[in-house]
């Protein structure tokens, strides 16, 4: 993989509107990898001139690899594009490319590149509007599959102590939870108080403090009283 | 567990210290593509949250330096990239430590509240929040009433007190007057007046200056096709600029010049003042002045000798014609007005100045027209002031920025805010009841003595002068003494947690107590902490609490809040237990250091538990006392505070020993020789003051049981395992002597 790498920097270091973009840009774009996983930003200075560039990356990516004898799998969900308009052009391009294309780019080949609105690298959402909402819904759905897949052995399980419990909550579910967290940008009012109302449901139905106990505490309560 | 924010502030200081170790140019690289974007870096701002909320537990510690730029803060990161992460995981500790006493905090108060109410005190509602303008940023100033919104405060303004806003008053239809805008609606051209007080030389202020407010509103029809339309765009018309007009300023000096040449003319004075006429007067008046000047001795100086020659001359001057009068009048006073004030300055005699301007000022009030005069002259005078003559814009912050994002819990920083809701004010406190007396527990009708804190069992201790006072005050009762300290027994005696504590609260709310003695340990609370200990090199022990934060300061070790919470958990027990012997028709003593001088300082005397709860109490009093007189070998002034004792302040000073005298010696500071703080000295109650304590609390209750009477309770009521307790501890506390007291605060 890192033969191919090394074949794919020099021809993107070549690419005269990537240049042209990396000259107005105060970083130059880097390559993102980890192991066979690969991701390469693409800017360009017109909104005009991107669905070419991306063409003419992917193909050179395609001959290299090729020439491994490794073949790039074109399906949905394995190779995609999340592209972002910006500019004079960009009204046309978005229309040209959701609208008359329905979200596909074509490619010389006759195959197509499905264009999508997220991407998942190495199980964090990348997101076309930058915004974090669906990578906190993606990170709650994962972790409450993994608290409901767990709920009948470990968290409901009454033969374990509550404080156990929630240590194990804390380690099994929250670390799902919390992974690439310290990337996150401050959570605005709504999407912090969704991540807190899951995170203090699970606690409750841990230590049966809910809505139908008499003595039930506050969430500030409940946080303090469980160490 | 931590809040959700505490986590979030965790993962990202640590996931910043990480990448500043591992991978500081990926890291400087993403920062600065996103600082090149709008509105800066959206994770840097995250970084500062969470620095914030590390400044708030640790003020004194890494985080002081200033963040603001994103310089400083990569700095800031590499400088603390070692000591940071270990640093931050110990704060999330703390903080869940913090969170937990402020909880224990909350619950014990309940419990003390929940008892008093139980017990038949009566409490008001809990005050609701207040909408007051302390707590709200928008605030009426007719009726007090807070608002969280300027939208919702001018709502209020119009449909309470039918005042519009000061936006509306110079909304005269749909256009902006000031930047010839139009607006479709009236509420349009009112948010675009509100928007623009943001700048000193926004529309609003144009309009201020130029034009005239109204004291209604104008309405304003929107046209028929116009309806139901909500977004219309707005559209700039061509028309003359407020610039060419005149200000309103200077319409109020117009119309002001204009009233006084109406009562000018009416007091039928001249137009205009010739000027060679106005030239005689003044050199007429010169001279006289100057001619007085020359021919007046200083011991001869007087006001009324230069009038007469001014009025003199001015006769003169206007002898030949009545018109002249009121010309030369006009002209003395405009002589008044310029050119005295040059002659007076060239005077060199301060008594000579003085005399002069004395001189002018009693003429000038001898004639009408000086009024007018000075009113036209501060008019000529006037500038237009620079600044927006009406008040600055009310509007700083807009409502919705109010929600603070990832709010961290402020429970134990603001610990009066925590116990408001817990904490209602006292309406009424029952009577004293009859004294309780357990019967079938022995022969005689018997009284029990819960005795907490009350140290190992030693000689001449309080104990022991129960067991020998009880026959002599109390002779037809059976006295029982409970000693209730981990000293006398871990199991049995431990006030903080256990079934014991649970034993003691049982029997005192089933009217077991007759007399409640305690002194809680003041360890955490003593003003002792604040002493600088020299021979400890300034590492002796800080203090825990504040008059402010008497629950707990902020910034606490670990160690420090577990010894905080032992000392709060404790001093809350004693007083649920001294309030139930109290409502039972028991009496109370309880032992705590006076307070301190400084007003800073912590003392549980200041704290709003006992305040305005405990005093509340019926027969609740403090009594100073020094300690030297009862046989300390110091002052250590105290206070013992009665509940349901009369006259205990007559009776312990009647305990006094007579023909001490007051010791100097001081105990501060740590004593190297022994290993101890010389405070340790003055731990325990010596035999003088354990007698004064136990005869005056005797002798009280004695007349309590006179006055009061006495109200049986069967032994054979209480719970099994509470008697049995009981039974085992008074046992304990006839038996187990111990050679040395223990030390302060065991930790487990």
């Amino acid at each position: 993989m890192l033969n191919i790498l090394n074949d794919i920097l020099p021809f993107l270091r070549q690419c005269g509107p990537m240049n042209a973009a990396a000259v107005q840009l105060p970083i130059s774009s880097p390559l993102i990898t980890w192991v066979d996983d690969l991701a390469i930003p693409i800017p360009v200075v017109r909104a005009a001139d991107l669905d070419a560039q991306i063409i003419a990356v992917l193909t050179e990516v395609r001959r290299i690899m090729a020439s491994y004898g490794l073949q790039l799998n074109m399906q949905a969900g394995k190779t995609e594009l999340v592209c972002k308009y910006h500019g004079p052009d960009a009204v046309a391009c978005r229309h040209r490319r959701f609208v008359e294309h329905a979200g596909q780019l074509a490619l010389p080949d006759g195959s197509s590149l499905h264009v999508v609105g997220q991407y998942q690298h190495l199980g964090t959402i990348f997101s076309q509007s930058m915004s974090l909402h669906n990578e906190l819904t993606g990170r709650i759905g994962k972790a409450s599959a993994a608290f409901r897949q767990m709920s009948r052995a470990i968290f409901n399980n009454k033969k374990i102590a509550p404080a156990v419990r929630l240590q194990l909550l804390e380690s099994l579910v929250l670390s799902i939870v919390f992974y690439g967290s310290g990337t996150w940008p401050l959570l605005n009012h709504r999407m912090y108080t969704k991540l807190a109302h899951v995170i203090t449901q699970w606690q409750r139905r841990i230590v049966a403090d809910g809505f139908w106990n008499d003595g039930r505490k506050s969430d500030d309560d409940l946080r303090a009283h469980w160490l | 567990m931590p809040a959700l924010s505490v986590r979030l502030a965790k993962h990202r200081l640590l996931y910043a210290f990480k990448m500043v170790q591992n991978a500081p140019q990926d890291l400087i690289t993403c920062v600065t593509a996103e600082d090149a974007s709008d509105g800066g870096s959206h994770w840097c701002l995250a970084l500062r949250h969470a620095i914030t909320w590390l400044r708030l537990h640790d003020p004194t510690g890494i985080a002081q330096t200033s963040v603001d730029t994103t310089a400083d803060l990569f700095q800031w990161l590499h400088d603390h990239r070692h000591d940071g992460p270990s640093l931050v995981r110990r704060l999330v500790r703390r903080a869940v430590k913090q969170d937990q006493l402020a909880f224990d905090l909350k619950q014990k108060t309940r419990q003390i509240y929940e008892a008093c109410r139980l017990q038949g005190v009566v409490f008001d509602q809990v005050p609701e929040e207040p909408l007051l303008a302390s707590n709200s940023a928008f605030a009426c100033t007719l009726c007090g009433r807070g608002f969280s919104s300027v939208q919702g405060l001018q709502a209020h303004r119009w449909r309470q007190h039918q005042i519009i806003s000061a936006e509306r008053r110079y909304v005269y239809d749909t256009t902006c007057r000031a930047c010839n805008r139009c607006f479709w609606t009236v509420q349009r051209l009112q948010q675009h007046l509100r928007w623009s007080r943001r700048h000193a030389d926004g529309c609003y202020y144009v309009l201020q200056r130029y034009f005239q407010p109204l004291d209604a509103p104008a309405r304003c029809a929107i046209p028929d096709f116009a309806r139901g339309i909500s977004r219309l765009p707005a559209s700039a018309v061509e028309g003359p600029m407020p610039d060419v007009m005149p200000t309103q300023w200077q319409c109020q000096q117009q119309a002001r010049r204009a009233q006084l040449m109406q009562q000018w003319r009416q007091c039928g004075y001249p137009d205009t003042l010739p000027d060679d006429f106005q030239q005689i007067v003044y050199d007429k008046c010169t001279e006289t002045t100057l001619c007085w000047r020359q021919n007046t001795n200083l011991a001869d100086l007087c006001e009324d000798h230069l009038m007469h020659q001014w009025l003199t001359a001015l006769d003169d001057l206007a002898d030949a014609d009545a018109g002249l009068t009121h010309l030369a009048t006009w002209a003395f006073l405009l002589w008044g007005q310029t050119i005295l004030p040059d002659l007076v300055e060239c005077t060199e005699d301060p008594d000579f100045q003085i005399c002069m301007d004395n001189a002018f000022f009693e003429v000038a009030k001898l004639f009408e027209m000086d009024e007018l005069l000075t009113a036209f002259d501060k008019l000529a005078r006037a500038r237009e002031p620079d600044a927006p003559m009406l008040d600055p814009p009310p509007v700083t912050t807009d409502s919705r920025q109010k929600v603070s994002l990832e709010p961290f819990p402020s429970g134990y920083c603001d610990q009066a805010q925590l116990l408001r809701p817990v904490a209602p004010p006292v309406l009424t406190w029952p009577d004293a009841a009859a004294v309780p007396v357990v019967l079938g527990y022995h022969e005689k009708p018997t009284l029990f003595v819960l005795h907490m804190f009350s140290g190992r069992r030693r000689a001449f201790d309080c104990h022991h002068w129960i067991e020998t006072l009880a026959p002599l005050l109390l002779p037809e009762f059976h006295v029982v003494s409970l000693s209730m300290d981990t000293a006398i027994d871990t199991k049995l005696g431990n006030l903080l947690e256990g079934a014991s504590f649970n034993h003691a609260v049982d029997l005192a709310r089933g009217h077991a107590f007759a007399l409640g003695m305690t002194g809680p340990p003041c360890e955490t609370w003593t003003a002792a902490r604040h002493i600088m200990c020299e021979e400890l090199r300034g590492k002796g022990p800080r203090p825990l609490r504040s008059c402010q934060h008497a629950w707990g300061l902020i910034g606490l070790s670990m160690r420090e809040l577990c010894q905080l919470g032992t000392g709060s958990g404790l001093m809350l027990h004693s007083l649920l237990l001294e309030v139930l012997i109290s409502l039972a028709g028991g009496g109370s003593i309880m032992e705590h250091p006076a307070l301190p001088d400084n007003e800073e300082f912590a003392s549980i005397w200041r704290t709003t538990i006992h305040r305005l709860l405990i005093m509340r109490a019926p027969m609740a009093h403090l009594v100073r006392i020094e300690q030297w007189r009862y046989g300390a070998m110091s002052v250590k002034p105290t206070i013992l505070r009665g509940l349901g004792l009369p006259k205990l302040a007559k009776y312990l000073h009647e305990c006094r020993k007579p023909g001490l005298t007051r010791p100097t010696a001081v105990l501060a500071g740590f004593d190297r020789t022994k290993g101890c703080f010389r405070t340790a000295a003055a731990k325990e109650y010596l035999a003088g003051l354990c007698e004064a304590l136990v005869r005056s609390a005797f002798q009280s209750l004695r007349l309590r049981l006179q006055r009061s009477g006495t109200k049986s309770v069967q032994w054979q009521t209480f719970d099994p395992n509470a008697r049995s307790w009981a039974q085992a501890l008074a046992h304990r506390s006839e038996t187990a002597f111990l050679s040395s007291f223990l030390p302060d605060y065991q930790p487990l």
